[in-house]
């Protein structure tokens, strides 16, 4: 059956019953005895009006309705076995069985008849007897009344015009008696039938192409060819039209020497199935029977070839901007979307707050369902474009570069939604972008090596010149003549700047060097199918996806905040006389602000939330690109770090939008569905190799603000014992993490490595995101701390690369110093203000407008802590960690490190347990995550962990700061006395201050005796007499190692001119320690 | 440690004062300083007197110390609780500094604003367009809190 729609719809009465299967059966003779066929026709006749309901056979029907010209034909193709309910159901074969066979012109002519349901000479029953033309045919044949007209080859043109002309439903009446034709042909075998049937349906289909193009020079009726064009769509829709009758279509009128060309006749076709779309929502019964109808057509290539060249198709010139696309044919298909159409969201989100959660998951359900339905059948129409031959495909995939580029603004943070198209629609086109590429989607496809990695070097659909590449910094690329004469394509060379230093790692071990290095990378003129769906599906994520689930962020919190909203108005003083009205007014405006915000999140759901076909594609997108980007960079083996220098040309040429699009598939995913990655767990191995290939080699992508988002990435993929931030603990990345040997080897290294570089971004917000991005860092490595493999890979490191421990705790204290430092202040103000507020005479002697202000700078303060003690206390139990373990702590006992981790400790804990630790008293504490005593443990673990070297005491001792033997009495107390520590940990910290004061003695006699020494010996930046001078080469100024080393972890540049400098420049200033030494010597002995 | 420098450059004040500026420990806490800007004559500051607030972290000098305006005053770099902005006192901050420099910086940030990098974008935006409304403004304000 060549039917590409089943029989839906209810057509004319005649045909509509046609089409059942009937397979040809052998000619001849008829085995059931006559005895039988009288009993059978008996049974019929009892079930009379019956036959319609009993189960519903329709062959059974059908018979019912033959129309007695046809029975010659069935007569003859009956079969004994298969066929038997025909001979049921043909009662009045049996008395004409008698006749003699029929002559081949009355069975052509009883064919015709049945094809066209027309008559000639008298009426036959079911059939319409053409009256005028009988009697006009009888006229030219001269023949008498009674004597028969045989419908022929001769007249089938002229019936046909009958009808035409004078008949209603012609386009009706031309496809299903095309269809009829067909299925004439599948049943007869005679070849004078079907040669008959077959002229008379060309015909037909010719009849259905000028009928199309202009039915106002044949139809006995006022209409248009767009009237027309409709009849015809909608028949495609309802019910389908033979495949054979687009081929008869497109085989009558490709030519060109026709008078009437076929894009004249399809033309109008496309407009209505395009335009349709303009009146129906996603819920209309129209849509998906037009988008079906469409596909039909286009699935004929030549079809699809008119569609492409139709001037709707890709009108450039009329489109200046994102939104103008929706004009364009396709444009048109793809515009269906819930998320901006407020009638639809009314009606099926009509007051949700107050509907059963089990109604509105219906609602969603059936519209997500629909959806889906929708997502398929666009996709179809896409596919039939790609699949039409090479000129369809290459117009298919220009429209889609063309929305792109006309929406680049969609990528921007801020744009203006009214001038580019919806969330809806990009969203749309995205995921039949993404039906397109999952064939090869998938992190194992072999098709994956299809892709031609020099796409974003070419300009063959989209620009690429101005984009930012991984590992490639701006113009850092040099245009070279390609080395082979064979392509006219363009060549590339990478001028790469290497320093010594980039081809060694943080522990100058020599990077393995790329082998076979390609110098020049020569761009492809000619891209497959899957580069450039790859790589155009890539350009529409970034333009759907960030604003598409930021919005969805927002409505999220804007709910919540809405929510709080109207419960503080809620509980203002009910019974207040005045207040009253206003409160009403309030709340109903919230209320209503709040409905608006609910309806938007659910029609975002319908999309984003549990919808099995969008999610789990872009997972598999993202997984898939993270497996072929990680082929570029180690140039097909399996990842092993650190990668090859100088970068593979391949892989440091592509976008970073790459990466960028992997960080927020998986990001957004986690956030708002994890389910949907615990179902693509296979997938997730490559995106985690990916993230720290990534952050361990910045050469290869060089946006550090780019391996910092990664941070993020791996923090909420990593196991978490509680539920944080209301993200519960996700099945797949777990195991993940507890099963990839890759992570166990290489993660440790990201974490430490990505702590120190994330120090400096580029981004305007530096200062501040690192912050976050070390939270993420110290809460995976909190989490895994006690995981034996992620240990041991943890000590590995720190012997194989005590300098990036070492870069990694300076910045940890850092931190840590400004983070408590930062509390300590904000405590101290919240304090402040408190007790003011709750000092009547004091607060009332403020103006209004001054308590107004306090009351706006307590609530600002009351953020900032929340904020700030979130990080602090983090990385507080980053440093109790880390100095608890006897293979990192040598590193805090290193001369660069101890005296300032004694200093700050110190310090700390005189705040903590000081004469002034009563102002850090707030009301309210546990709601700012405010905890003094915890914090106090903390701080005395760490001392008690340190105390184990002698080193320590000597460094508390120098402190004149904060130390003092009260102080420590005091936090012996209170550990004393709450019992937050054990005995045995408070006795370790008596003996720790008595070695303490025995240090400090001999420190204070030898800082006097120093006293006089000339400025010459001290060092610059400390005041204090040189041990070990050095000079920085760039300045000429000379400072003590450890001093300007400290220095230096934090900040590579000189402090005396800011250019770069590094710890091995600095040269020994030899002559000076010898008289520094000389001079010291000379004090001591005078003393002595 | 750190005491060495503080009071290095304590003396340093003494010896070789800046102009229109001074400073020194509040009590006995050498780690908490007090400072005095003279409004420049220049500016619509001229006249005023502005106090500010130093707190010297724990890892001073490697960190830059932490200033406050305690004196309201109309700026767009300096914001209602006395912060101010400026990029030595964040990131451009070097060992090689001190208090006395920091000081002499912000004196030329109150003759020379920096709109284009605002802590208060409205005085910024004022300061921008509508010049004489500012000059104003900023004298009342001196007048108002600093005199």
């Amino acid at each position: 059956m060549n039917w590409l729609r089943g029989n839906t719809g209810d057509g004319e009465a005649e045909g509509a019953k046609e089409d059942v299967p009937q397979p040809a059966a052998p000619s001849g003779s008829n085995p059931i005895s006559r005895e039988e066929m009288i009993r059978r026709r008996n049974l019929r006749f009892a079930n009379i009006g019956k036959a319609v309901e009993k189960e519903g056979n329709p062959a059974e029907v059908q018979q019912k309705d033959q129309p007695v010209a046809k029975k010659p034909a069935v007569e003859k193709n009956e079969t004994p076995t298969a066929k038997e309910e025909k001979v049921v159901a043909a009662p009045k074969v049996v008395p004409k069985a008698a006749r003699p066979p029929m002559s081949t012109e009355q069975l052509i002519s009883a064919a015709l008849s049945k094809v066209l349901m027309s008559s000639l000479g008298k009426p036959v029953p079911k059939t319409t007897f053409l009256e005028e033309l009988s009697m006009d045919i009888k006229q030219e044949l001269g023949l008498g009344d009674e004597d028969p007209i045989y419908l022929s080859d001769a007249n089938a043109d002229r019936i046909i015009f009958e009808r035409i002309t004078k008949f209603p439903e012609v386009i009706g009446f031309l496809v299903d008696s095309f269809s009829r034709g067909e299925e004439e042909l599948r049943r007869s075998k005679n070849e004078d039938i079907r040669r008959t049937v077959e002229s008379t349906m060309n015909i037909l289909a010719l009849w259905v192409g000028r009928i199309l193009a202009s039915p106002e020079d044949f139809v006995g009726y006022p209409t248009s060819a767009g009237r027309m064009a409709e009849w015809f769509a909608s028949r495609l829709a309802s019910r389908g039209v033979p495949f054979s009758l687009l081929e008869s279509l497109v085989s009558n009128f490709e030519g060109q020497d026709e008078t009437v060309s076929l894009s004249q006749i399809l033309e109008p076709i496309f407009a209505f199935f395009a335009d349709s779309n303009l009146k129906s929502n996603l819920m209309s019964p129209g849509l998906i029977p037009n988008l079906k109808g469409l596909s039909t057509l286009l699935s004929n290539k030549t079809i699809a070839q008119k569609f492409i060249e139709s001037p709707r198709f890709l009108p450039k010139d009329r489109l200046k901007q994102g939104n103008d696309v929706k004009e364009s044919l396709l444009g048109r298909i793809l515009a269906v979307s819930l998320l901006e159409d407020t009638g639809l969201q009314t009606e099926f989100f009509h007051d949700p707050l107050n509907t059963s959660a089990a109604e509105v998951h219906n609602n969603i359900f059936s519209l997500r369902e629909t959806l889906k339905v929708y997502w398929d059948n666009v996709a179809k129409i896409f596919m039939c474009l790609f699949e039409s031959g090479v000129a369809g495909r290459n117009a298919a995939l220009d429209w889609v570069a063309f929305v792109s580029k006309l929406n680049g603004d969609r990528r921007k943070t801020y744009f203006n939604r009214d001038i580019v198209v919806g969330d809806g629609f990009i969203l749309n086109l995205m995921v039949v972008m993404l039906k397109v590429c999952a064939p090869f989607s998938v992190p194992s496809s072999p098709k994956l090596e299809k892709i031609d990695p020099t796409y974003v070097l070419s300009d063959v659909r989209v620009d690429y010149s101005e984009a930012t590449r991984l590992g490639v910094a701006a113009g850092s690329l040099e245009r070279v003549e390609p080395e082979s004469s064979s392509g006219p394509g363009a060549a590339y060379r990478h001028v790469t700047s290497l320093e010594p230093t980039d081809l060694v790692d943080e522990n100058q071990v020599p990077l393995p060097r790329t082998p076979n290095a390609e110098d020049v990378l020569e761009v492809s003129s000619k891209f497959g199918f899957i580069t450039e769906t790859f790589y155009l599906t890539g350009s529409l994520l970034e333009l759907g996806y960030s604003s598409t689930y930021s919005l969805y962020g927002n409505t999220l919190m804007r709910i919540n905040e809405l929510r709080k909203q109207m419960d503080r108005v809620e509980s203002m003083g009910a019974g207040m006389g005045p207040f009253t009205g206003f409160r009403e007014v309030m709340l109903k405006k919230l209320e209503k602000e709040r409905l608006e915000e609910v309806r938007r999140k659910l029609c975002y759901d319908v999309y984003l939330i549990e919808n099995d076909q969008f999610v789990p594609d872009l997972i598999s997108f993202a997984a898939a690109s993270s497996s072929y980007l990680l082929r570029l960079l180690c140039f097909g083996q399996p990842p092993e770090l650190p990668l090859s220098v100088p970068p593979s040309m391949k892989a440091a040429v592509q976008l970073e939008a790459m990466v960028d699009d992997v960080l927020n598939i998986m990001i957004n995913s986690l956030r708002y569905d994890p389910e949907a990655v615990d179902r693509s767990a296979p997938l997730i191995d490559n995106i985690l190799t990916l993230s720290v290939v990534a952050i361990n080699s910045p050469l290869h992508f060089k946006n550090p603000y780019l391996r910092s988002r990664l941070a993020e990435l791996l923090w909420l993929m990593a196991p978490r014992t509680n539920e944080r931030d209301g993200m519960q603990r996700n099945t797949a990345c777990q195991a993940a993490f507890e099963a990839h040997p890759f992570l166990k080897k290489y993660l440790m290294r990201a974490i430490f490595r990505l702590y120190v570089d994330v120090e400096t971004t580029g981004s305007s917000s530096q200062f501040y995101d690192k912050f976050s991005s070390r939270f993420y860092l110290s809460d995976i490595l909190m989490e895994l701390w006690d995981d034996q493999h992620y240990r041991r890979s943890l000590h590995e490191l720190v012997a194989a690369n005590e300098k990036l421990v070492l870069n990694t705790i300076n910045m940890l204290l850092n931190d840590a110093n400004w983070l408590l430092d930062d509390t300590i202040d904000t405590l101290q103000e919240l304090h402040g203000l408190q007790m003011m507020m709750e000092n009547p005479p004091e607060w009332n002697s403020l103006t209004q407008e001054q308590q107004q202000e306090k009351r706006q700078r307590f609530a600002e303060l009351e953020k900032k802590l929340k904020t700030t003690l979130r990080l602090a206390n983090s990385s507080v139990k980053v440093l109790v960690a880390l100095t608890g373990d006897g293979n990192i702590r040598k590193v805090f006992l290193r001369p660069e490190m101890v005296e300032r981790v004694a200093v700050m400790l110190n310090y700390y804990l005189k705040q903590l347990v000081g004469p002034r630790c009563q102002e850090l008293k707030v009301k309210n504490k546990e709601e700012y995550g405010w905890e003094p005593k915890t914090l106090l443990t903390d701080i005395m673990r760490a001392y008690l962990n340190l105390a184990k070297s002698d080193k320590f005491a000597a460094a508390i001792a120098i402190d004149h700061r904060s130390y003092s033997e009260a102080i420590f009495l005091s936090a012996i107390d209170k550990a004393t006395r709450i019992r937050f520590l054990r005995a045995p940990e408070i006795q370790e910290f008596r003996l720790l201050l008595q070695q303490i004061q025995k240090t400090e003695k001999l420190e204070e006699m030898e800082a006097e005796l120093f006293a006089d020494a000339p400025d010459e010996f001290l060092d610059p930046i400390m005041s204090t007499l040189m041990q070990d001078p050095v000079t920085l080469p760039a300045s000429g100024v000379v400072c003590d190692r450890h001093v300007i080393e400290r220095h230096l972890l934090s900040d590579p540049t000189d402090p005396f001119n800011r250019k770069p400098l590094k710890a091995e420049h600095l040269i020994p200033n030899v002559e000076l320690q010898a008289r520094i030494r000389e001079y010291m010597n000379l004090k001591k002995a005078g003393a002595q | 440690m750190a005491l060495k420098r503080i009071n290095k450059e304590l003396q340093d004040l003494g010896k070789d004062p800046p102009a229109n500026c001074s400073a020194g420990p509040v009590g006995d806490d050498f780690y908490h300083w007090q400072a005095t800007i003279m409004g420049p004559p220049d500016s619509p500051y001229s006249g005023g007197v502005f106090f500010l607030n130093i707190h010297f972290p724990t890892d001073y000098p490697f960190k830059p110390p932490k200033i406050q305006f305690t004196t309201k005053i109309y700026h767009p770099n300096i914001n209602g609780n006395g912060s101010i902005c400026l990029d030595i006192l964040r990131d451009q901050w070097s060992p090689a500094l001190t208090i006395s420099k920091v000081l002499l910086s912000i004196c030329s940030l109150l003759t020379d604003p920096n709109p284009d990098d605002p802590l208060v974008p409205d005085i910024a935006q004022t300061y921008k367009t509508n010049r004489a409304r500012y000059d104003d403004l900023a004298r009342d304000w001196t007048r108002k809190y600093a005199h």
